[in-house]
């Protein structure tokens, strides 16, 4: 009797306590399914559109700028692309789904969250398309506002972002960062790749002037000369756009970027 | 005499009776004689039969008699006797005994047996004790047992009066007889130890002795007359009465009375009581009675006919005499009436008498009845006619008895007839005192009154009061009335010839509450009611008639009259008016009066019922006055705390109205009920502090009641506007302006505001009084505003505006929110003077990034686009007014210039702008200007926006940070492009620009393609915008500070231009760069730059630039210069001068004119391709030109992938369109190439001469020239360059001619003369120097 009384106890026990963290769950899901991102977050980071958009237009980039190439009889390392970094080659979307998930439970520090030895993921054919346009001759020159500068003992930015891309098989040449934390607008690295002056750029290799065929990005900004806060209001058929979908490629980021800037209209 | 004989008849039978009874008595005493000598025994042992007469009597009357002893016997003359003792009867419901009597003694005559009936020789009873009672049931009592009834008294056949008067000596000794009157409440009367005795003298005379003594005195008594009734005189042939009554001081009483023949003839009697108690003689209720004196005589002069004469009657008691000398004359009949007169009644004496009644000593009476005539008819016992007429004086009545008044000297007469009467009174200087009616006594003057009365028939009583004449201190009227009882009717007229209103509450009676009593008196002060009327018909007890039964009609007027309603209010003061009353409704109509010094129009105060539990006055009336006095009138009433602040902020003047219907209950005038209107009628309004708004022609109405204001509309004119002040309730009011104008407000308070304000819009301002939130609001539809977005607007526009505030609490605190975008929370002291201000334009969080500062003033900006200029210029017309002064003097060199002080100038931009939006009383002095402004500081200013704008370049998304203090102002900017700290000293004017970082590309200057509806919005809000920038500083062009610049990190077209240094100053109106030093890789570049005059118009304003660049990498330097690609390495000099008319923004390729040497050593030419010339520091371009033309030149072969130079040395001249190279020289190691000529800018031809000379190491010579020239980076450089080979073997020279357009040039071999190189150089004249 008193075996079979222990045994209900155990049984008993258990379930009390995951009918308490079924609670706390729903709970934690109800809040963040409140957030403002979590739309956003769940599409990027659960959906397949998003792979498959990844995939699509990296396939479709391979084939546009090989054949650019072709056409300006560009030689082997005479040209380079130019990839963006978060958003574009790796999915740091981690940081902001952490802050989201965490908003019930304050109590965890978000930032340590974000600087830690964690790698951001690749994206979906972020890998592939890096390595095989490394193959086809291009330089892949990673351009991304990453302060460059930070380098203390908790993080080493430009050892923390190599390794991060070793681990997750990206292929490149460079990876040149920003000067300072505000440091973001690209441009002047663009044109240090295109003339070879890296007087003041921060960079893991410099090259002489290659042209660049091809620019990857997340972000308006992550393409010559666009600035977001005028770029959103062109028009859709403007020239200024004409580039995309031949020279420059934009995927997809609905959780971070300068956009977030704009006003809702 | 009728009813005497119908007596004897009923006396017959009784008579009759008796003679059986003498038979019968006879024929026993005859047996009795017969048996005598049984009976003599039997009588002499009666005593032994003591037990069976005591039984025989109580089987007989159930009384049980009881004795001591029983003697019979004989006396001397043979009579039987009969002696008890201590005998007592009593009855056995009674535990006291019925009589007790200590002796009984009988002698028996003889005469018995001849007159048949019981007579004894002599009677005597000795001790005992008669209580005889007459109680309120009208019975008789004897001891307190009843004998007969008065009303129903028993009947008996015995005559016992007959029988009495036949015995012949009575004797009652030691006797005590007692009276009580309980019916009549007349004080007990007892008198011990009387001696009567009744002696049956000759025939029917009998002699009646009584004697007493009384307290100290003796009464004797002896009457005699002759007759068969003792107490019927009339029966009595004579008789005569002597009363004496003697006191220890002499005797009391002395009557001596006669009859005769049944009829009085005379009464004598004086009496005196000799100063002794007459208490003493009639027992304590009399003690009131303290002495009289006094004879009376009646004499009969003729039968039945009598004369009276009293005279000095004297009867005193404590309260005084009620006689005193006295006299009552008179004469009757005794069948036939007569006549009375008595003379000098003392009223004082009568408040003994009153003393005897149920009203004790409440009552107490003086005063005289001078005479008494008293007449009448009939008989003296039925008299009838009876006419009385009295005479008296002075008559007062103090009254403790509630329900009788309190008078004094009350005179006058009163004739009464039997049906009819007057009563004619005056009272003088009288005070009538009724504490149960009236809350106040009576103060008569003067008071006649004359009272009639009819008894016309039976039941039918008239009585009417011809005349009242009353007088007293305020108070006259006269009055006449006729009333008649059975018909409940009364007709009274009253006359008020004057009624002083200070004296009603006087009047009131206590029916009148009196709270109500209270307020008239505390109301009323002064003033009377004069021609007043009253009028009564009805039935007084209806009065006053609310249901019919009658009319009460009062009119009357009145003036003068200050009435005081609310005990802090100054009251209403000579008012004139009347009053009507109509039964118990009571109007009264106002004609005029004085409220302070606002005249009182007509009003009307109606009174529905005075019979109402609680006098609630119904009031309707205006008021007319200055507004001025209006609101003095309220700083002294109750409202003053309201009132008082308002009429220290605001002057109102002009005329007011007032309308107003109001229910007033008198016994709580809080209770007031009120309701009017407040009518403005043309009137003006000042503000103290604020002389320059000054509303006119206020009209309107202002509704209210006694809670308040209520809905109301007052119209004005004011600002320029139509105000339309709505009071929504007592406690909110809105002030509506349709058509507010903007512009007007704007040049009013802050004539600055109107460069940017201007328009009407429809406003309104809401007001709650409660709590003091004033809330102001507006669409501004209608209005435009000149500012940049969010603030600027266009006039169609929709942008709601609301201010709010709190003026009650002591630190005010105002909140606007402008269309969503601007949010601000002031918060002033109670002098109105800003102490905080949180201003968020954008955004409503007012928290900076920097929260460790707590400034008074924070301003934080979140703005989707910020407009540098436009902001600039906005803020700019806010500076001060005298632009003139901005510009002042500064030595000619910088290290003078910073010893200058800078009073003005951009010192008063900032500080005029706090300065006027903070405080802008003239009166103030410096030191306060500067104390009010200094603790505002610091000043905080956050701005985040999207866009960064200067003009139309693009600084992109960030931030921007302000801290503002009175003599600097810190900055930091942190955008993409732009990055680091701006620091600007007021005082010194100058500013220390340390930037980590600036990015320049022309990429950054906004696109043509715009959204339509920005550009829209942008080109009403600025539609002076179109003015460049130039246009904006030449207008307004400030001091400029020194200012000191240093960029860490200066890019320019997206290449790192390195770091940059120098000094940015203005002397006079120049304004100079100077040492402004760039620094990289490549080269290091010193710029000096003047621009003269700024304030000169163009054609006397030049811009001249000096560049000198010492170049350690020349193809790093065109790399830097976006000419990447053409050279490689190399080293040497740039030296570039350019001038131009006009101002720096002023640049235009047209108007230049320059010079510029490069020299560079060393180095190689890359190959030349389009790319090549396109990149050549943007000034050769030759990209149009189609190169597969020029193949047969073979340019290939002559430079290959490279062409290693060893020197390059060009000379440019830049004269406005035409730029003349005047040398440019390419020494290589394979060619020279030379070349000069003319690049005509504007129609973009060339026409130069090119010559190659290969050098005779060289591989086959080759020459190609061509040459076009574009201007490049506008206001910096021009260069040109040509591939020149420096001959080395002048031989293999090859001349060409190139000219035409320089995207097509034709290149023709030619020969050039050294007369052509003379003309070319003639043309040089364009460099003598600028003025």
């Amino acid at each position: 009797m008193t075996k079979k009384l222990l045994l209900i106890v155990w049984l008993i026990i258990p379930l009390l306590g995951f009918a308490e963290d079924t609670e706390t769950l729903e709970r934690k899901a109800n809040s963040i399914q409140n957030s403002a991102s979590y739309d956003s977050l769940l599409w990027y980071r659960s959906s397949a559109e998003a792979k498959a958009i990844y995939l699509q237009i990296f396939n479709n980039a391979y084939d546009q700028i090989l054949d650019n190439v072709a056409e300006s009889g560009l030689k082997t390392h005479a040209w380079a692309v130019v990839f963006a970094l978060d958003g574009t080659l790796l999915d740091n979307s981690k940081a902001k789904a952490t802050q989201v998930s965490l908003r019930s439970n304050a109590s965890e520090d978000v930032h340590q969250a974000s600087e830690s030895a964690n790698y951001y993921s690749a994206l979906p054919g972020a890998s592939e398309i890096s390595c095989d346009l490394r193959d086809a001759g291009a330089r892949v020159i990673i351009i991304t506002n990453r302060d460059g500068n930070v380098n203390n003992k908790n993080l080493n930015m430009i050892n923390w972002t190599q390794e991060n891309l070793k681990q997750q098989d990206i292929c490149y040449d460079s990876i040149i960062f920003a000067n300072h934390a505000s440091d973001s607008n690209k441009n002047p690295r663009f044109s240090a790749v295109i003339n070879g002056d890296y007087e003041n750029v921060i960079t893991t290799k410099t090259f002489p002037p290659l042209p660049i065929m091809g620019y990857f990005g997340s972000d308006i900004q992550d393409f010559p000369n666009f600035k977001q806060n005028t770029a959103h209001d062109y028009s859709a058929d403007s020239d200024l756009f004409d580039d995309f979908g031949y020279r420059y490629f934009m995927l997809p980021n609905p959780t971070q970027g300068t956009w977030l800037n704009n006003r809702f209209k | 005499m009728s009813k005497i004989s119908t007596s004897n008849k009923q006396n017959l039978k009784p008579r009759r009776k008796l003679l059986i009874l003498k038979i019968a008595l006879a024929t026993t005493l005859g047996s009795a004689t017969i048996v005598s000598g049984g009976l003599v025994y039997l009588f002499l042992n009666l005593d032994s039969y003591s037990k069976q007469i005591k039984q025989i009597i109580k089987d007989k009357s159930a009384y049980q008699l009881e004795f001591s002893s029983l003697n019979t016997g004989f006396d001397s003359h043979g009579l039987p006797y009969l002696n008890l003792k201590d005998i007592s009867l009593k009855s056995p419901l009674q535990e006291q005994p019925f009589i007790q009597v200590k002796q009984l003694s009988l002698v028996l005559s003889y005469r018995s047996l001849f007159q048949f009936q019981p007579i004894f020789k002599s009677i005597l009873i000795s001790g005992s004790q008669l209580k005889f009672e007459f109680d309120k049931q009208d019975n008789i009592l004897l001891n307190n047992q009843i004998l007969t009834n008065f009303k129903t008294p028993s009947t008996s056949n015995t005559n016992w009066e007959n029988i009495l008067l036949a015995q012949r000596n009575i004797t009652l000794n030691d006797l005590d007889i007692s009276l009580i009157d309980s019916k009549h409440h007349m004080e007990p009367f007892a008198i011990n130890k009387i001696k009567l005795q009744l002696i049956h003298g000759q025939g029917n005379e009998h002699n009646l002795t009584i004697k007493a003594n009384p307290g100290n005195g003796k009464i004797a008594m002896s009457l005699n007359f002759a007759g068969s009734k003792l107490f019927d005189y009339h029966d009595w042939s004579y008789g005569q009465l002597q009363l004496y009554s003697i006191g220890h001081k002499g005797y009391q009483v002395k009557l001596n009375a006669n009859v005769t023949d049944g009829s009085v003839r005379n009464i004598n009697t004086t009496f005196d009581s000799n100063q002794q108690q007459v208490s003493k003689l009639t027992g304590s209720r009399t003690d009131a009675i303290s002495d009289f004196s006094g004879e009376i005589k009646l004499e009969r002069i003729a039968p039945h006919n009598y004369q009276l004469h009293a005279s000095d009657l004297m009867i005193n008691t404590p309260y005084g005499y009620l006689f005193k000398h006295a006299s009552i004359d008179g004469a009757f009949t005794l069948d036939s009436g007569g006549r009375l007169e008595i003379k000098n009644i003392g009223l004082e004496g009568i408040n003994s008498l009153i003393k005897l009644s149920k009203f004790s000593d409440k009552l107490k009476m003086r005063g005289d009845l001078k005479t008494i005539h008293l007449d009448w008819h009939g008989t003296i016992y039925h008299p009838h006619g009876l006419s009385f007429v009295t005479d008296f004086e002075q008559i007062g009545l103090d009254s403790e008895e509630s329900n009788i008044p309190s008078f004094n000297n009350l005179s006058g007469r009163i004739t009464a007839g039997e049906s009819s009467g007057t009563v004619a009174l005056k009272l003088q200087n009288t005070t009538v005192s009724y504490p149960k009616q009236l809350w106040q006594p009576l103060n008569i003057k003067n008071l006649i009154a004359v009272v009639n009365w009819d008894h016309e028939s039976q039941n039918h009583l008239r009585i009417t009061l011809p005349m009242l004449s009353y007088q007293s201190d305020g108070i006259n009227f006269n009055a006449n009335a006729a009333y008649i009882p059975v018909e409940s009717s009364l007709k009274a007229q009253m006359k008020f010839a004057r009624l002083d209103v200070n004296q009603i509450y006087k009047l009131l009676p206590k029916s009148v509450d009196k709270s109500d009593v209270d307020y008239i008196k505390r109301s009323f002060s002064a003033g009377s009611f004069y021609d007043s009327t009253i009028s009564i018909n009805g039935d007084p007890a209806k009065l006053p008639f609310e249901s019919g039964g009658g009319t009460l009609i009062l009119d009357s007027k009145f003036n003068h009259v200050n009435y005081q309603f609310q005990p802090k209010w100054n009251g209403l003061t000579n008012i004139r008016g009347t009053v009507k009353a109509h039964n118990q409704i009571i109007e009264t109509n106002i004609d005029s009066a004085d409220l302070d010094q606002i005249r009182v129009g007509k009003t009307s105060i109606n009174l529905a019922s005075i019979l109402a539990a609680r006098f609630v006055l119904s009031i309707k009336g205006s008021l007319a006055g200055n507004t001025e006095d209006f609101l003095n009138y309220l700083t002294s009433s109750p409202y003053e705390s309201q009132v008082e602040p308002i009429k220290h902020q605001i002057s109102l003047s002009g005329q007011s109205q007032i309308n107003f219907k109001s229910t007033l209950p008198l016994d709580s005038p809080e209770k007031l009920k009120l309701a009017g209107q407040y009518i403005l009628q043309g009137n003006q309004a000042s503000f103290t502090a604020e002389s320059r708004i000054n509303i006119e022609d206020i009209n309107g109405a202002l509704n209210f009641t006694e809670k308040g204001v209520l809905k109301s509309q007052l119209t004005a004119q004011g600002l320029n506007s139509n105000l339309q002040l709505n009071i929504i309730n007592g406690n909110e009011l809105e002030l509506n302006i349709e058509n507010l104008d903007y512009s007007y407000l704007a040049e009013t308070f802050y004539p600055k505001l109107n460069q940017v304000l201007s328009g009407r819009a429809a406003t309104s301002a809401k007001f709650n009084l409660k709590n003091q939130n004033l809330v102001l609001s507006s669409n501004l539809q209608g209005v435009t505003v000149d500012a940049p977005a969010p603030i600027g607007k266009t006039e169609s526009a929709i942008t709601p505006l609301q201010i709010s505030t709190n003026l009650n609490s002591p630190q005010i605190s105002i909140i606007l929110d402008y269309n969503d975008d601007v949010f601000a929370q002031a918060e002033l002291d109670k002098d109105y003077n800003l102490e905080h201000l949180n201003l968020g334009i954008g955004t409503n969080d007012y928290t900076t990034s920097d929260d460790g500062i707590k400034a008074p003033i924070v301003v934080k900006a979140q703005l989707d686009n910020l407009h540098s200029e436009q902001w600039a210029e906005f803020i700019s017309k806010f500076s001060a007014s005298d632009e003139n002064n901005k510009i002042e003097s500064i030595p000619s060199n910088v290290s003078e210039s910073e010893d200058i002080t800078l009073s003005e100038s951009a010192t008063t931009l900032t500080k005029s702008e706090s300065t006027s939006l903070l405080n802008n009383d003239p009166e103030e002095s410096e030191e306060e200007k500067l104390f009010a402004e200094s603790r505002l500081f610091p000043i905080q200013v956050e701005i985040n926006s999207n866009a960064f704008w200067i003009k139309n370049y693009n600084l992109d998304q960030g931030s921007a940070n302000f801290l503002i203090f009175p003599s600097q102002i810190f900055a930091r900017i942190s955008t993409p492009d732009i990055s680091g700290d701006v620091n600007y000293l007021l005082d010194e004017n100058r500013l220390y620009l340390n930037l980590q970082r600036l990015l320049f590309s022309t990429e950054n200057f906004k696109p043509e393609q715009q959204n339509p509806l920005e550009k829209q919005a942008e080109s009403e809000i600025n539609n002076t915008e179109s003015a460049s920038i130039s246009e904006l500083t030449t207008k307004t062009i400030p001091h400029l500070p020194i200012t000191y610049v240093n960029v860490e990190e200066l890019y320019l077209q997206n290449h790192y231009a390195g770091n940059l240094t120098g000094t940015i100053y203005q002397q006079n109106d120049s304004l100079f760069l100077e040492n402004m030093k760039l620094s990289n890789k490549s080269a290091t570049t010193l710029l000096n730059l003047t621009s003269h005059c700024l304030t000169c118009s163009e054609s006397d304003a030049y811009v001249a630039l000096n560049i000198h660049s010492d170049i350690d990498n020349f193809g790093l330097f065109l790399v830097k210069l976006n000419q990447g690609g053409v050279y490689r390495n190399g080293y040497g000099t740039l030296d570039l001068g350019l001038s131009w008319r006009g101002g720096l923004t002023d640049f235009n390729p047209e108007s230049l004119t320059g010079r510029a040497n490069l020299d560079i050593q060393k180095g190689e030419l890359l190959q030349l391709n389009p790319g090549l010339f396109g990149a050549l520091m943007g000034v050769i371009n030759l990209s149009a030109i189609n190169i597969t033309n020029l193949n047969h030149f073979n340019f290939n072969t002559l430079f290959g992938k490279g062409f290693a130079v060893r020197n390059l040395d060009t000379n440019l001249y830049l004269d406005h369109n035409d730029l003349k190279i005047e040398n440019l020289d390419l020494h290589g190691e394979v060619a020279d190439v030379s070349t000069f000529g003319n690049y005509y800018l504007d129609s973009s031809t060339i026409d130069t001469y090119l010559t190659v000379t290969p050098r005779l190491s060289g591989t086959i010579a080759t020459t190609a020239g061509i040459v076009t020239l574009n201007p490049f980076i506008g206001g910096f450089v021009y260069l040109a360059e040509k591939l020149i080979g420096d001959p080395i073997n002048k031989a293999l020279a090859i001349s060409y001619h190139v000219q035409g357009n320089v995207e097509s040039p034709t290149m023709t071999q030619t020969k050039i003369s050294n007369q052509l190189i003379k003309n070319f150089k003639s043309s040089f004249d364009f460099l003598k120097p600028l003025q």
